[in-house]
C-alpha cells in the first residue's frame, strides 16, 4: 500500500498541470563559530544535512518550497516561515519557527516543506533535533546528540562520543571513532565500523552491529538482532526475536526470550538463555552455558566447559574440551567427544554418550542410556550410570580393569565381557572385576536390561 | 504396544497409534494434559480463520487507483504523457530505491488531484484497519500471553504516533513526506494486526 501511496505522490509531483500555486524561497547565512563553541539546530517537518569543513564559521542554507491555492498565499506562507539563528558565549543556536495557527486564517490549504543544508566546523559538538524529518551527519569529529521522530538519521564518518535518538525512523551509523549510543523505537537501526561501545536500545525494530571495536550492550525487543565482529564483551537482552552473534573477541551474554539464539565464533565464554525457541552454538573458546526452556539445544566445538540445561526439547553437544553437563527434562540428550568429565540427566528421554574423556554419571529417568567408549582412553574412567524404565547400553575402554556392580528389577544383565564374579550371581544383579578391576563401572536400572559390550 | 510418553508426537501424526495413545492417557497426567491441548487447538483453530473485507477491498482499491490515470491521459499529449512518465519513474526509483547513506527526499509538496486520491487511499486504507482490529481486537485486549502484550504495547504506540502524525499532516496537508510517512505507519499497523493473528492462530 505504501507503494501505492508513494506512486500517488511521485506522480503527482511530477505531473506538470496543476491548480497549486508554488513558491520557494531561500535562506543564506554564514556565521563564525570559533573553537570550544557548538551549533544546536532545531528544526521540523523537512530535513536536516550536516556536512563538516576545516573552517571557523558556519554555513547555513534554508531551502524553503510553499504551495497554497493562490500565489500570494504561497508566498506569505513561504514568508512565514522564520529561520532564527542565535549567536552566544556557547555557540550557535539555529531553529525553525513555523507560522501559529493564526497566521493560517484566510489562507486555505497552504502547505510547506523545509529543507536544511549547514556546513559547519568538524570540530564542533553538535546538537541537532528535529521533528518528522530526516537528519544526516558526515563527518564531525566532535560529540554530537542527534534526535527526530518519524525521519532516518545518517551518521557517517564521525568522532568521539555520539548519541542518537529516533521513534519510528531508521538509524544508520558507520565509521565512528568513539563510543555510541543509539536509542530507536520501531525504527531499524545498523551500526558498523565504531572503534569504540556501543549500545544500542530499540523496541520493535531489527538490530544489526558489526566492526565493533568495545563493549557491545544491546537492549531490544520484538526485533532480531545481528551482532558481527565485536572486540569487546557482547551483552544482548531481547525477546520474541532472533538473536545471533558471530566473531566475538571476548564474552558473550544473551538473554532471549520466544526468540531463537546462536552464537559462533566467540573467543571467550558464552552465556545463552532463551525461551520456546531453540538454541545453537559453535565454536566458543572458553565455554558455553545454556539455559532454555521448551528450547532445542545444538552446539559445536567448545573450548573450555559446556553446561547445558533445557526442558521440553533435545540436547546435542559435540566437540568440548572440558566438562560437560548436560540436563534435561522431557528430551533426549547426546553428548559427542567431551574432553572432561560428563554428567547427564534427563526424564523422559534418552542418553547417549560418545567419547568421554574423564567420569561418566548418567542419572536418567524414563529413558535409555547408551554409553560408547572410544577405545582411545587407556586410563580409569568411572562409570555410573542409572535409569529406570529404559535399557543400558555400555561400552568400556579397552586394557582398563573394572569394578562392576550392576543391578536391575525387570531385566537381564549381559556382557560380553569376561567378568571374574564376586559372591552370588543372577539374572538381575552382577558385582565383579573385568581385567584386574580397580576403576568404578555402577549400573543401576529397573524395568530394563543392562548390556556390557566391547 | 507398550505406549511411553515418547511415543505421543509420532501418536499425534499417525491414526493408528491414537487408540494406545489415550490408554496410556488414562494412566499418566502429563500426556492427558498434551492430548487434551492438541484437542483443544484443533476445535479452536477453525474458528479463528477469518475472512475480512481487506482481502478483496485492496485489489478493489488498486484497480481504482489504476483506473484513475487512464482517465486522465487523454488530456495530455503523447509526448507530455512521456514525459510524465518518465519523470514519475524517476522520482518513483529515487524514492522507493534510494541507496545507502541516502535519505528520503523532504521538499515534495502534492498537487490537488494527487491529495484527493491520496487522501481516498488513506481513508480506505484507516478502513481496513479498522476491520481489522475489529476482528483481532478483542482477542488481542483479553489474551494474557507475553506476546499479545508486546502487541498491544507497539499498536497503542503505532496508534499515538498515527494521531500526532495526522495532526501534523492536517497543518500541512499538501506535504508529501508527511503523507508518506502517515502511509508508513499505517501499513505497519496493518502488518502488526496480521502478524497477531497469524501468531494467534500458530500458538
Amino acid at each position: 500500500m505504501r507503494s501505492v501511496i508513494s506512486v500517488l505522490l511521485v506522480a503527482a509531483c511530477a505531473a506538470a498541470a496543476s491548480a497549486r500555486q508554488e513558491v520557494t524561497r531561500e535562506f543564506q547565512k554564514t556565521l563564525p563559530l570559533v573553537s570550544g563553541r557548538s551549533l544546536k539546530v532545531e528544526h521540523s517537518q523537512g530535513n536536516i544535512t550536516i556536512h563538516t569543513h576545516a573552517k571557523a564559521e558556519v554555513d547555513i542554507h534554508a531551502s524553503m518550497k510553499c504551495s497554497a491555492d493562490r500565489v500570494e498565499d504561497a508566498r506569505e506562507g513561504c514568508d512565514g516561515i522564520k529561520i532564527l539563528v542565535e549567536e552566544s558565549s556557547s555557540g550557535v543556536w539555529l531553529r525553525t519557527q513555523l507560522p501559529n495557527s493564526d497566521f493560517f486564517h484566510g489562507r486555505r490549504n497552504l502547505s510547506w516543506a523545509i529543507n536544511l543544508d549547514i556546513d559547519m566546523p568538524d570540530s564542533a559538538p553538535l546538537e541537532a533535533r528535529s521533528h518528522f524529518g530526516s537528519i544526516s551527519v558526515t563527518d564531525l569529529h566532535a560529540p554530537a546528540v542527534v534526535a527526530t521522530n518519524n525521519g532516518k538519521v545518517l551518521f557517517i564518518g564521525g568522532r568521539g562520543r555520539q548519541r542518537i535518538e529516533d521513534s519510528f525512523g531508521d538509524v544508520e551509523v558507520a565509521r565512528n571513532d568513539g563510543d555510541v549510543t543509539i536509542v530507536d523505537s520501531n525504527g531499524r537501526v545498523t551500526a558498523s565500523d565504531i572503534t569504540g561501545a556501543l549500545e544500542i536500545r530499540d523496541n520493535f525494530g531489527e538490530i544489526n552491529a558489526s566492526g565493533i571495536g568495545k563493549r557491545l550492550d544491546v537492549s531490544a525487543g520484538n526485533g532480531n538482532v545481528n551482532a558481527t565482529s565485536v572486540s569487546g564483551s557482547v551483552t544482548i537482552s531481547d525477546s520474541f526475536g532472533k538473536v545471533m552473534v558471530r566473531d566475538a573477541k571476548a564474552d558473550v551474554t544473551v538473554q532471549n526470550q520466544n526468540g531463537i539464539v546462536e552464537a559462533t565464533g566467540v573467543t571467550g565464554t558464552a552465556d545463552l538463555r532463551t525461551s520456546f525457541a531453540p538454541v545453537r552454538f559453535s565454536r566458543i573458546g572458553k565455554g558455553v552455558t545454556v539455559h532454555g526452556q521448551n528450547s532445542e539445544v545444538i552446539g559445536d566445538t567448545v573450548g573450555g566447559p559446556a553446561t547445558v540445561d533445557t526442558s521440553f526439547g533435545s540436547i546435542d553437544v559435540r566437540g568440548v574440551k572440558g566438562a560437560g553437563r548436560l540436563t534435561n527434562q522431557n528430551g533426549n540428550v547426546r553428548g559427542t567427544d567431551i574432553g572432561g568429565e560428563a554428567y547427564a540427566r534427563t526424564s523422559f528421554g534418552g542418553v547417549t554418550l560418545e567419547d568421554v574423556g574423564e567420569r561418566i554419571t548418567v542419572d536418567s529417568q524414563n529413558g535409555s542410556i547408551t554409553v560408547r567408549s572410544s577405545g582411545a582412553a587407556k586410563k580409569c574412567q568411572p562409570i555410573s550410570l542409572s535409569t529406570n524404565f529404559g535399557p543400558i547400553k555400555v561400552s568400556i575402554p579397552q586394557g582398563v580393569g573394572y569394578d562392576v556392580t550392576a543391578r536391575t528389577t525387570f531385566g537381564r544383565i549381559t556382557s560380553q565381557l569376561p567378568v571374574t564374579v564376586n559372591g552370588q550371581v543372577g539374572g538381575e544383579s552382577l558385582s565383579g572385576k573385568i581385567g584386574g578391576g580397580g576403576c568404578e563401572l555402577r549400573l543401576n536400572n529397573s524395568n530394563g536390561s543392562i548390556d556390557i559390550v566391547n | 504396544m507398550i505406549f511411553q510418553c515418547g511415543d505421543l508426537e509420532r501418536a499425534l501424526r499417525t491414526p493408528e497409534l491414537m487408540p494406545d495413545a489415550r490408554a496410556h492417557a488414562e494412566r499418566c497426567e502429563h500426556c492427558r494434559t498434551q492430548l487434551y491441548l492438541w484437542a483443544e487447538i484443533s476445535r479452536v483453530a477453525p474458528e479463528l480463520h477469518q475472512d475480512w473485507e481487506s482481502d478483496r477491498l485492496w485489489p478493489r482499491i488498486q484497480a481504482s487507483l489504476m483506473a484513475e490515470p487512464v482517465k486522465a491521459r487523454s488530456r495530455f499529449s503523447p509526448f507530455l504523457r512521456l514525459t510524465l512518465a518518465a519523470a514519475a519513474t524517476i522520482a518513483l526509483a529515487v524514492v522507493l530505491l534510494y541507496p545507502r547513506h541516502t535519505m528520503p527526499p523532504a521538499d515534495e509538496l502534492l498537487t490537488d488531484a494527487a491529495l484527493s486520491q491520496v487522501q481516498q487511499a488513506e481513508a480506505a486504507y484507516a478502513a481496513s484497519i479498522a476491520n481489522l482490529a475489529a476482528v483481532a481486537g478483542p482477542e488481542l485486549q483479553k489474551s494474557p500471553s507475553p506476546l499479545s502484550a508486546a502487541y498491544r504495547e507497539k499498536l497503542t504506540m503505532l496508534d499515538s504516533a498515527i494521531a500526532a502524525l495526522k495532526t501534523t499532516a492536517a497543518q500541512n496537508p499538501y506535504n508529501a513526506y508527511l503523507r508518506s510517512e502517515l502511509a508508513s505507519l499505517y501499513g505497519e499497523k496493518k502488518r502488526t494486526l496480521e502478524e497477531w493473528m497469524k501468531d494467534a492462530k500458530r500458538n
